[in-house]
């Protein structure tokens, strides 16, 4: 039997003569083709118990109360060869039909094919709401259409896998950009670091540096660079000091010599400064503003003592409208 | 009839492999977009370099704390461990004045040990494979006698990458007061 299909769907002309044919063996194959063929077999078990049982059989045994159409069923094969030669599938979904429902019929008359191919495709329009599904679930079991049910699953599989490597190229670029050492933009991004370690370490100099009657100066620059936690550390220390200061008479001197910038992250920046804080002790005579003989004594006892420390602070600053200021402060 | 149902059936076929070709297509064309995206990340110059600067610190923050720990019951694992730090100058020095050292501090039985407070990188030039380091460092030193001192030191170190691996070339206290005006 498989050997006609092909026949069929491919010259168009020639299985005319030769179908007359098939009907005769009909019968014999009847029997033969669901156990052998594997098509068959396919149109057998699985589509026909879909689409088949409801409509073509229902007029294939209307095929068989209306003789007259198989009259019209020759032309209806004419158009059905047109097709083969068009299509490929739907003469094969005519011949699949054709074996069901000739096995079908079988018990009706031997004509019964042919009325059946009428039927399954001159019906096909008014009951196109159920041959319609017949045709493209029948397709399947034709040569094409695994293909291009293949062609749509490998489509979707390739748009699927696509769309997966993307969004997994997407958390790759987004980890890689959130990593640790990349957020970091000491060293990385020269002009902010450069400006942060200026700006911190003038700031550390302007604020720690100050003469016996200029402390304003150092507060005032205070109020403009220190924010938060340090600005009150600040205010402690210079409560405390304040009034030393008039009267040891010191000059305090300090001077960032060397800023290295630990973490930049936006408008966040920790810092470690080397400060050196050279503090001398004026002797009180000759500026006027000794105040006793003790005093005096003490003074020139202090006289011209200059000492220099060494201090390493962490400082945690913060971009304010454009400018860097410290909000935190440790001596180290 | 039958044409109609073919005419049906292509209106029905046509229409979703051709959307399904264009769903595939902007699939791809993200896929690609997200790639590049990807590819430029992890090829980021900068982000190497923030590698690099990590290292270096990291290195150098350790590599200081190891020259500045000394045991002197276990005297040649703290000078192998010295020894392993370094690298270049630093290296040869520590080298070549191993025993002698190695005998005063026999001497002295004492134990330093050294904490990094905080370090920072000041420079690196990635490419060179140098880098310099700020560290602060607390260093304590226990006595024969068992007192403890507590010292803070300020450190400057140089590194160099060797082998792929950052190692001190050179290590100094930062001097204090170099141009003061007293």
């Amino acid at each position: 039997m498989t050997p006609t299909w092909p026949q069929r769907k491919t010259t168009a002309p020639e299985p005319n003569p030769t179908e007359p044919p098939p009907p005769p063996p009909n019968p014999l194959p009847s029997a033969e083709p669901p156990p052998t063929d594997p098509e068959a077999a396919e149109a057998a078990h699985t589509e026909p118990k879909s689409v088949r049982p409801g409509a073509p059989e229902a007029e294939a045994a209307g095929a068989g109360a209306v003789e007259p159409e198989p009259a019209g069923s020759g032309v209806a094969e004419s158009e059905r060869d047109g097709t083969g030669v068009a299509e490929s599938e739907p003469a094969g979904s005519g011949a699949v039909e054709a074996e069901p429902a000739g096995s079908g019929a079988a018990g009706a008359a031997p004509t019964g094919p042919e009325a059946a191919k009428a039927e399954a495709a001159e019906p096909g329009s008014p009951a196109a709401g159920a041959v319609e599904p017949g045709a493209p679930e029948a397709e399947p079991s034709g040569s094409r259409p695994p293909a291009g049910r293949l062609r749509k699953a490998a489509l979707a599989g390739t748009a699927a896998v696509l769309v997966l490597g993307g969004c997994g190229f997407l958390y790759g670029a987004h980890e890689l950009r959130s990593q640790a050492p990349a957020r970091n933009h000491a060293l990385t991004d020269t002009e902010a670091t450069t400006r942060v370690a200026g700006d911190v370490g003038n700031a550390l100099a302007r604020i720690f540096s100050y003469t016996p009657d200029g402390t304003a100066a150092a507060e005032r620059s205070a109020r403009t660079v220190l924010d938060g936690r340090a600005a009150r550390q600040y205010e402690t220390l210079f409560a405390r000091v304040r009034d030393d200061l008039a009267d040891q008479r010191v000059t305090l001197s300090t001077r960032a010599v060397r800023t290295g910038v630990v973490e930049l992250d936006g408008d966040r920046a920790r810092l470690l400064v080397f400060l050196d804080q050279t503090s001398h002790r004026a002797p009180g005579k000759g500026k006027g503003k000794g105040k006793g003989g003790a005093e005096d004594e003490d003074e020139a006892r202090d006289a011209a003592e200059t000492t220099t420390a060494a201090a390493q602070l962490t400082v945690t600053a913060r971009l304010d409208d454009d400018r860097w200021r410290i909000v935190d402060i440790k001596a180290r | 009839m039958k044409r109609a149902v073919r005419l049906l059936d292509a209106g029905r076929s046509r229409p979703l492999p051709a959307l399904a070709l264009v769903l595939t297509l902007v699939a791809a064309g993200f896929a690609a977009w997200a790639g590049q995206d990807w590819y430029r990340a992890a090829h980021d110059e900068q982000a190497a370099y923030a590698v690099q600067r990590d290292a270096a610190l990291s290195a150098g923050e350790q590599a200081v704390q190891n020259l500045n720990t000394l045991d002197h019951r276990e005297l040649n694992r703290g000078l192998d461990l010295w020894e392993s730090s370094t690298t270049g100058e630093l290296h040869e020095q520590l080298a070549s004045g191993r025993e002698e050292f190695a005998a005063q501090v026999k001497e002295a039985k004492t134990v330093s040990t050294a904490r990094v407070l905080s370090g920072a990188v000041t420079e690196l030039d990635d490419r060179a494979g140098r880098a310099r380091v700020l560290v602060a460092l607390r260093v304590t030193v226990e006595a024969a006698d068992g007192a403890k001192t507590d010292k803070d030191s300020r450190m400057l170190g140089e590194l160099t990458r060797t082998e792929g691996r950052w190692k001190l070339s050179a290590l100094g206290q930062a001097p204090v007061g170099g141009t003061s005006t007293g």
